[in-house]
């Protein structure tokens, strides 16, 4: 990961020209910039045959036939899965992975990005490979892939039994399982989903079916011993290793934790659960009545209430703010501890807190520009596109990234000064 | 006259089905009337209290029913006798109802009753016989006797998110596929994957990557011409059709519509362009995100004949020359009853076709598919009979004269090919899509 604490943190802007990309190239794919602001690229089109990566203006050399899901990892490398004659790899910063493969995809990195994980499909046969390592094991089917914050576990819901089309007596029976880091879970299950890995805990949850009524949670292979008419993704407690997941129970969804109902109150719906820092509390989106939804903090719900929807649930760093994102009659507001934002918009991000947890902000649309709002108050300027903020680790400055008339611009701002 | 107008069987059977045959033999009488109890007393209340209090056995909503019109008027087939025989038994018995029961219960349900909800609008007191049977296919669901096709199809929706077992890197290759194809004809042509902030997020349903890619193709098309800054979901969360919705599966049916909305959601688009299918938009529109406490769905869902509307009626999209030959246009019940598309599919059938020749009755008057409300999903064990039941459907067409029919729903248009092959119509069944593809400025 990028140590922030080394960017150029002075207030003011540096831009780099990329209307002439356009003429340069056949076409320009979607912009992406580094975690630092310091560099553009794009996927372009070279030639009729090939397509780059272009950052800053510059090409890189090696070109492909395809690239697709081009994107900085969070230490700054270009990364891109690439493919010359249907063969399939991963490039970063230009120079690609050894293996190849019939396809790849799901690209994720480790919170530092020195990992970088792929699903792949090899001979009709499934697994991850993580930083240019295949799993020892294949499977004939794989979802929902996952890789936890270190980059130390990989883990993928694998097909375990050959199974063909219309085999719905031995579906039921089950036959997919749990692969971590290439080592499949013993026996199968009905369905499987939403697989939780944790650091600091030798803990794997996933969301289990284990017929088709009776949902529940299996915590390192062994499901609780309650089942549910449904259940969604658990989530694992940092400190403890307990793990939680949103219940359906016959009076409505509630919270679970070790195979306990540890919420109170009954709702038309609560996913999306998180543990604060220091694992003591968890704040969930929930819909407390048909059609409203707000967040709840250890099972006190919000008052202020949504028509249409509220997600993006961000816990401050230090856990004493909660913050998500609503809309009303197609206007999107942010609401922070249960307090609406005193403006709307057309289209709104997810929220970014500071380090010190003091400020927040989050990237938005309002009449037809991009802007950002910081701690309540719209920046003055807007732009054909901007990216997510961030803070400085002081938390005195945002970071903005736009793109205005050809002009990639990377600002610096005061946050006093917004 | 039709083919086999004369030669048609009437007589009525129970249609052996593999997977309900297995699951009835699981069921005790203890267990029937548990489910059926614990589904009425937990599920229901005072919705059905009040459509099974007010009907007074008029029999209106018999001339409704394809069905019933369908088999000469065998009262069987009357929408009030459908539910007579399904969710009426098992509230009078109190549960108490046997394996023959059930059998029947199940063919009528999945079989017999497309969800159309023709019928509703002629019944006096406004019952909707499409929820009835509903909760009776959620019955069958929970007693395990869903129809084998049906079944295998929600399977796939559980483990997959999609409802044709595409997998994940089959569903991506597909896209990229169509868009190399495509760039045959328009060189710069692209399918933007994952482009956070784009306008709209366009959906398919499954078959179109599995049997029906070029689908995909003319929407890339239509989306690159008219200049529409759209993406499309590289992850699950890119079908938005929901079998799940028809077996009586709600469980899996919410789990496919909240990775549906937040594909959308992830991807910070505006809204969600839908391909032409009918059931699909039930399900998002209506009866999955309600199931997740969404009144309406949290991001605009817009079905492709509102979309080509928009394009067409804002000159994005000019025509070059319509299409000349006569055609007539199908009103799938999920976005005509459903959703009141009637008036814009016809100006969008207008502004592609010299000659619309219309069905009688139409709009939202219009007959069944007799397929898109899970029938024909429930496969060929019931494929003979739902010819039968499709002969009204098939009349109906066949009297508009013309040789080309516009379906705008994927299921519709796979049971009216059934249709038009079985009553030997030697009609072409197209999407919009296809003849806008064709006529359209590139």
């Amino acid at each position: 990961m990028q140590d922030s604490k080394k960017w150029d943190w002075s207030v003011g802007e540096k831009t780099i020209q990329i209307n002439d990309w356009n003429k340069s190239y056949v076409w320009v794919e979607e912009y992406q910039t580094s975690p630092d602001g310091e560099k553009i690229g794009a996927i372009v089109r070279v030639d009729e045959e090939s397509s780059g990566i272009c950052i800053n203006g510059d090409l890189f050399e090696n070109t492909f036939e395809k690239i697709w899901n081009f994107r900085f990892s969070p230490n700054g490398s270009a990364t891109a899965l690439v493919a010359d004659m249907d063969e399939w790899t991963v490039s970063v910063d230009g120079m690609v992975w050894e293996n190849q493969f019939d396809y790849i995809w799901d690209m994720r990195f480790s919170q530092d990005g020195d990992v970088t994980a792929v699903a792949f499909q090899k001979d009709g046969k499934y697994g991850m490979a993580v930083n240019d390592t295949m799993w020892e094991n294949t499977f004939g089917n794989m979802t929902g892939m996952t890789l936890n914050r270190s980059g130390s576990k990989s883990a993928a819901v694998v097909q375990v039994v050959p199974f063909s089309e219309g085999e719905i007596s031995k579906f039921q029976k089950g036959i997919f399982s749990v692969c971590e880091n290439g080592e499949a879970w013993d026996g199968a299950f009905t369905n499987i989903w939403d697989i939780a890995l944790d650091d600091s805990n030798p803990v794997t949850a996933a969301t289990i079916r284990t017929d088709l009524y009776h949902y529940t949670i299996s915590v390192n292979n062994t499901p609780w011993s309650t089942t549910y008419s449904c259940v969604w993704e658990p989530a694992i407690n940092p400190k403890t290793g307990a793990v939680s997941a949103p219940v359906k129970t016959s009076s409505g969804w509630t919270l679970a934790e070790n195979n306990h109902l540890i919420w109170n109150r009954r709702y038309k719906q609560v996913w999306g659960h998180q543990y604060l820092p220091g694992g003591k509390n968890i704040a969930a989106i929930v819909s407390p009545q048909f059609g409203k939804w707000t967040a709840a903090v250890d099972d006190n719900a919000w008052t202020v209430l949504f028509n249409e929807y509220a997600g993006s649930l961000t816990i401050s760093p230090d856990g004493s703010h909660v913050a998500i994102i609503g809309q009303t009659d197609g206007k999107w507001f942010y609401a922070l501890d249960g307090k609406i934002s005193g403006m709307h918009f057309d289209r709104i991000w997810e929220p970014v807190f500071s380090a010190d947890s003091n400020h927040l902000a989050c990237k938005v649309e309002k009449n037809g520009g991009f802007s950002i709002v910081v701690d309540g108050k719209l920046f003055s300027e807007t732009f054909e596109a901007v990216w997510e903020p961030v803070f400085s680790p002081c938390g005195k400055f945002v970071l903005l990234k736009a793109l205005n008339g050809g002009v990639y611009l990377r600002k610096v701002i005061a946050v006093d000064q917004i | 006259m039709l083919k086999d107008a004369v030669e048609t069987k009437t007589t009525y059977e129970i249609i052996k089905d593999s997977a309900v045959e297995a699951g009835l033999t699981q069921l005790t009488p203890e267990r029937i009337q548990t489910v059926i109890l614990e589904t009425l007393e937990s599920e229901t209340g005072p919705r059905l209290k009040a459509y099974v209090n007010m009907c007074v056995h008029c029999g209106l909503c018999s001339e409704a029913c394809s069905y019933y019109l369908s088999n000469n008027k065998e009262p069987r087939f009357a929408p009030v006798a459908k539910v007579k025989n399904t969710i009426g038994e098992m509230i009078r018995k109190k549960g108490r109802v046997d394996n023959d029961f059930l059998r029947q219960a199940v063919q009528i349900a999945y079989t017999e009753c497309n969800l159309c909800k023709r019928c509703v609008m002629y019944c006096p007191f406004g019952i909707d016989v499409a929820y009835l049977m509903s909760i009776v296919r959620r019955i069958c669901h929970k007693l395990g006797i869903t129809p084998q096709y049906i079944q295998d199809t929600a399977h796939s929706h559980a483990a997959t998110m999609n409802q044709m077992w595409v997998k994940e890197d089959q569903w991506i290759d597909t896209l990229q596929w169509q868009e190399g194809d495509a760039r045959e004809e328009i060189p710069d042509l692209r399918i933007p994957l994952d482009k956070n902030g784009a306008d709209i997020m366009y959906s398919v349903i499954a078959p179109e990557p599995k049997f029906q890619a070029s689908l995909i193709y003319q929407a890339a098309v239509i989306m690159n011409t008219a200049g529409v800054d759209w993406t499309m979901p590289s992850a699950p969360g890119w079908d938005n059709s929901d079998m799940a919705m028809y077996t009586g599966d709600s469980e899996i049916m919410g789990r496919v519509k909240r990775a549906h909305f937040e594909a959308a959601m992830r991807l910070k688009v505006n809204r969600i362009v839908m391909g032409e299918c009918g059931h699909a938009f039930r399900s998002v529109y209506d009866v999955g995100n309600r199931w997740l406490s969404y009144k309406m769905p949290p991001v605009p869902v817009i079905h492709a004949i509102d979309f080509y509307y928009e394009l067409i009626s804002t000159g994005k999209i000019k025509i070059r020359e319509k299409f000349k030959e006569p055609v007539t246009l199908h009103d799938p019940c999920n976005v005509i009853r459903g959703r009141g598309l009637m008036e814009k599919s016809r100006y969008v059938v207008n502004a592609i076709c010299e000659n619309l020749v219309e069905m009688t009755p139409n709009r939202e008057h219009n007959f069944c598919c007799g397929a898109g409300g899970g029938v024909i999903n429930c496969g060929p064990p019931y494929k003979t009979r739902r010819m039968i039941n499709n002969k009204r459907k098939a009349e109906q067409i066949k009297e508009t004269g013309t040789k080309v029919l516009i379906s705008p729903c994927h299921n519709c248009h796979s049971g009216l090919e059934d249709i038009c092959h079985h009553y030997e119509l030697g009609m072409d069944v197209k999407f919009i899509s296809d003849i806008l593809y064709e006529v359209m400025e590139k």
